[in-house]
């Protein structure tokens, strides 16, 4: 009975011994928990030697999800710390308002979705005169001379899309064009719609039927498709500029029979985009390098920063995949 | 630290030690409640320099405006004064670049408020100077300025509050947790308390009990269970020590009182086996005092036999009634009287003449005394039972050249009395078998009136056992019969 005594009191020795230890931890990890929630932040953060702040807009487009990525990636390398600001793509005056804060605060560098239409010569003054970095990145470069654009190729995007379906479709090709939201201007003075229209126009009797433009978004998407198809019924094959259209579009071929019947040509690469060309229902993807332009940023912001003269003009390559290509 | 061995240090230290395991449950509990209650302060009291930041900012600006407005110096000095304030608001802010959200949002503000104090000093200044184009100029910079630090301030809040509802949230999820574990810890150091309470009661009243059990013990008789007092407190071992030495104490009462009667039993056998002893002499003294009727008839018979045969001129038959009265006065007095060795050996010769008046040239005695041996007192008829009993047993199949050898004589301070035959003897098993019976016997039963055993017994009563009978046989070689007696004079 004694020793049974004396092994209980052991048992509950280690018991409370380890109720206080799980407590301490519970009341530790709440302190530090409410300490870093508080305004003090993260002390034990690294420092780094730069600021760069990336001002993109709010999109489930992953093009700029990639160029974040991209620039995240580099940043351990250019030794940065990277501050994001995101803003509604309908309200482009609060990039503005980042810019400016960039520009007021010191700031060692901005890099900048640069929307069609945007001054990013005269964007760039500005930063120049406030002694701040400033790199633009962008799907088309605006006319003009620029110091630092990072961007896309869209002109050889759309000749690669066009030629992928006039080479399926030859001359019986009727094309729908579903365009970003902002773009901006004559359709025709679009690169993407130019490219296109350079394929389209080495077949005799292709023809772009009908263009439109869609808010990057699945539903944008299947709206912008579906009143395509509904207008245009002679349309047999679409061309969407981002991924989350493209999604939207083969939804709507999905839902209206017409998978396969119709060429569905895409933009990027995500696994349900994926799964929909190894199904055959898009028939091919122009994937643009956004990653790579995120990192052509962040290399270019750090070269300026180190006192060296602005890149110019960069625009990455594209590759274009179908349900056959290796992953 | 040495445990304390008196039953009231181990009393104290089992109330001290429960006391501390329940306190330090307790104290514990108190203090992690506390710190929580202090963590929820702190994630309010941090966001306080942030309302500090944005009040002197605002203040700041309207005194701006006011000065540039009115150009009063009041208005100045309250600008100067609440820039002063806000300039050392803003030095809580983060200026580092660090890899983290907040802290470059921070640092941001920090470089807006920066850049808006310059500015609006630089307003203030130039307004004293009047130097128009360049104060609006710089008023509308401080003005913009602060519009963005404002911005971020809201941003940092909205990040803040979002960031402590989470937090908050977090921490409610993790109270029902510390609550539970409160509840654990003080229930596991109330039962351990408890255990150990109950341990050290153990170890308190186990001797006690193990007193209580061998007081039992004794009460029932059992002396010889030693009294445990291991592990007992020194007030219990004294009790227990007492207590061994009352048992103790006891156990030699009683093994003296034990003692005792063994003697007395001893004692009163004695008595007894004397007052036997003396029946049994009475018995014998009347048996003799029976016999003795008849020898003075006897005496009277071969008395005036032998004055008959003188009479009558037969001298031989004369002399053998003479030499027969001799040897019967001599047989029928108290057997239990001392007689001189000498005495013993005329009544040895007297019986030798009569056998060789028996059975003729038959047998041969020859007897050798040692002169020193004649004064030594033995008790009467000792040596004649043994010459029977050597013609008797060991010559009887013997027709001629039968010897009997009668010798006495001094050796080592004792009287060796000896009676050898050479007879038929026997196997030295059976000689030491006789001696044995013979001295174990009670009775007189032996062959021809006075036996062995009847002279052994005699000689022992008459020496108190100092004298020794021993008998060396072999088959076909005799037996020589041997007494050892003390050479000194005995009284009987």
């Amino acid at each position: 009975m004694g020793r049974i005594v004396k092994v209980l009191a052991v048992v509950f020795g280690l018991v409370f011994a380890g109720a206080t230890a799980v407590n301490a931890i519970l009341v530790v990890q709440s302190r530090t928990a409410l300490a870093a929630a508080g305004f003090a932040g993260v002390t034990s953060a690294p420092r780094k030697p730069r600021h760069l702040l990336v001002i993109l807009p709010v999109s489930d487009d992953t093009f700029f999800s990639h160029i974040l990525d991209g620039i995240n990636a580099s940043a351990a390398i250019i030794k940065a710390a990277v501050q994001v600001e995101r803003y509604p793509a309908a309200s482009p005056e609060e990039a503005d308002h980042w810019f400016e804060i960039g520009l007021r605060s010191g700031v060692d560098g901005i890099v900048m979705y640069a929307t069609p239409g945007d001054d990013v010569a005269k964007r760039a003054g500005i930063a120049e005169a406030a002694g701040v970095v400033y790199v633009a990145v962008g799907k088309e470069a605006p006319p003009g001379v620029l110091p630092c654009f990072i961007g896309s190729a869209p002109l050889f995007q759309g000749f690669a899309g066009g030629r992928i379906i006039t080479g399926i479709l030859a001359q019986r090709a009727r094309i729908g064009l579903i365009l970003p939201e902002d773009v901006v201007g004559h359709l025709e003075e679009n690169s993407l719609y130019k490219g296109v229209a350079a394929a389209v126009a080495t077949y005799r009797g292709a023809s772009i039927i009908a263009t439109v433009r869609a808010q990057p978004g699945i539903f944008a998407g299947e709206e912008a498709a579906a009143d395509l198809l509904s207008a245009h019924p002679e349309i047999n094959a679409i061309w969407c500029a981002t991924s989350r259209d493209t999604l939207g579009a083969a939804q709507v071929l999905v839902d209206e029979g017409l998978a396969q019947k119709i060429v569905l040509v895409g933009a990027d690469e995500t696994p349900l985009l994926q799964r929909y060309l190894e199904e055959g229902v898009v028939a091919a993807s122009i994937v643009r390098d956004s990653r790579r332009i995120g990192i052509e940023a962040a290399e270019a912001f750090a070269d300026m920063e180190d006192g060296k003269p602005p890149p110019g003009i960069i625009e990455v390559d594209f590759t274009v995949i179908t349900g056959g290509s290796p992953r | 630290m040495k445990a304390p061995r008196s039953l009231r240090g181990k009393m104290v230290l089992v109330a001290l030690a429960m006391l501390a395991t329940i306190g330090a449950a307790t104290l514990y509990t108190g203090i992690a409640t506390a710190e929580l209650a202090r963590s929820l302060g702190l994630l309010f009291s941090r966001n306080q320099h942030l309302e500090d930041i944005k009040i002197g900012l605002a203040a700041s600006s309207t005194d701006l405006t006011g000065y540039l407005s009115t150009r009063t110096p009041d208005d100045l000095s309250s600008f100067f004064s609440n820039s002063d304030s806000l300039a050392e608001s803003a030095k809580v802010l983060n200026r580092a670049i660090r890899e983290d959200e907040g802290l470059l949002l921070q640092r941001e503000l920090a470089g807006l408020i920066d850049r808006y104090l310059e500015s609006a000093r630089a307003a203030a200044e130039a307004k004293g100077s009047r130097s128009v184009e360049v104060y609006t100029s710089r008023f509308e910079d401080s003005e913009k300025t602060a519009a963005l630090a404002r911005s971020i301030i809201e941003r940092v809040e909205s990040r803040n509050l979002a960031a402590s509802i989470d937090a908050y949230s977090g921490l409610n999820s993790r109270i029902k947790a510390v609550i539970a574990t409160n509840a654990a810890l003080v229930v596991a150091a109330v039962l351990m308390a408890f255990m150990i309470f109950l341990s050290y009661t153990w170890a308190i009243t186990g001797p006690l009990s193990s007193l209580a059990a061998a007081a039992r013990a004794i009460e029932g008789g059992d002396y010889e269970s030693e009294v445990p007092h291991e592990g007992a407190t020194e007030e219990i071992a004294t009790m227990a020590n007492a207590f061994e030495r009352m048992r103790r104490s006891v156990r030699a009462a009683f093994d003296e009182q034990r003692a005792k009667a063994e003697i007395e039993r001893r004692l009163i056998e004695e008595e007894l086996r004397l007052v036997d002893m003396d029946r049994k002499l009475k018995d014998a003294e009347l048996l003799a005092l029976q016999a003795q009727i008849n020898p003075h008839f006897l005496f009277n018979t071969l008395a005036a036999g032998m004055q008959l045969a003188l009479s009558e001129g037969a001298d031989r038959s004369a002399d053998f009634m003479d030499k027969l009265a001799a040897f019967i006065r001599y047989a029928l007095r108290s057997p239990s009287r001392l007689v001189g060795i000498a005495d013993e050996i005329e009544c040895v010769e007297l019986y030798v003449w009569l056998l060789r008046l028996r059975f003729g040239e038959r047998f041969s005695f020859s007897i050798e005394v040692d002169d020193g041996t004649l004064g030594i007192d033995v008790p009467a008829l000792i040596l004649q039972p043994l010459v029977e009993n050597s013609v008797g047993h060991g010559l009887r199949d013997v027709e001629t050249g039968g010897i009997v050898r009668i010798s006495a004589r001094l050796e080592g301070g004792e009287a060796l009395l000896e009676v050898a035959d050479n007879g038929a003897g026997m196997e030295e098993a059976v000689a030491e078998r006789l001696i044995r019976e013979a001295m174990e016997a009670e009775t007189s039963g032996g062959e021809g009136g006075i036996g062995l055993h009847n002279v052994i017994r005699r000689l022992s009563l008459a020496t108190g056992g100092r004298a020794k009978v021993e008998m060396e046989s072999a088959v076909g070689r005799g037996t020589l019969v041997r007494i050892r007696l003390p050479a000194g004079r005995e009284d009987s």
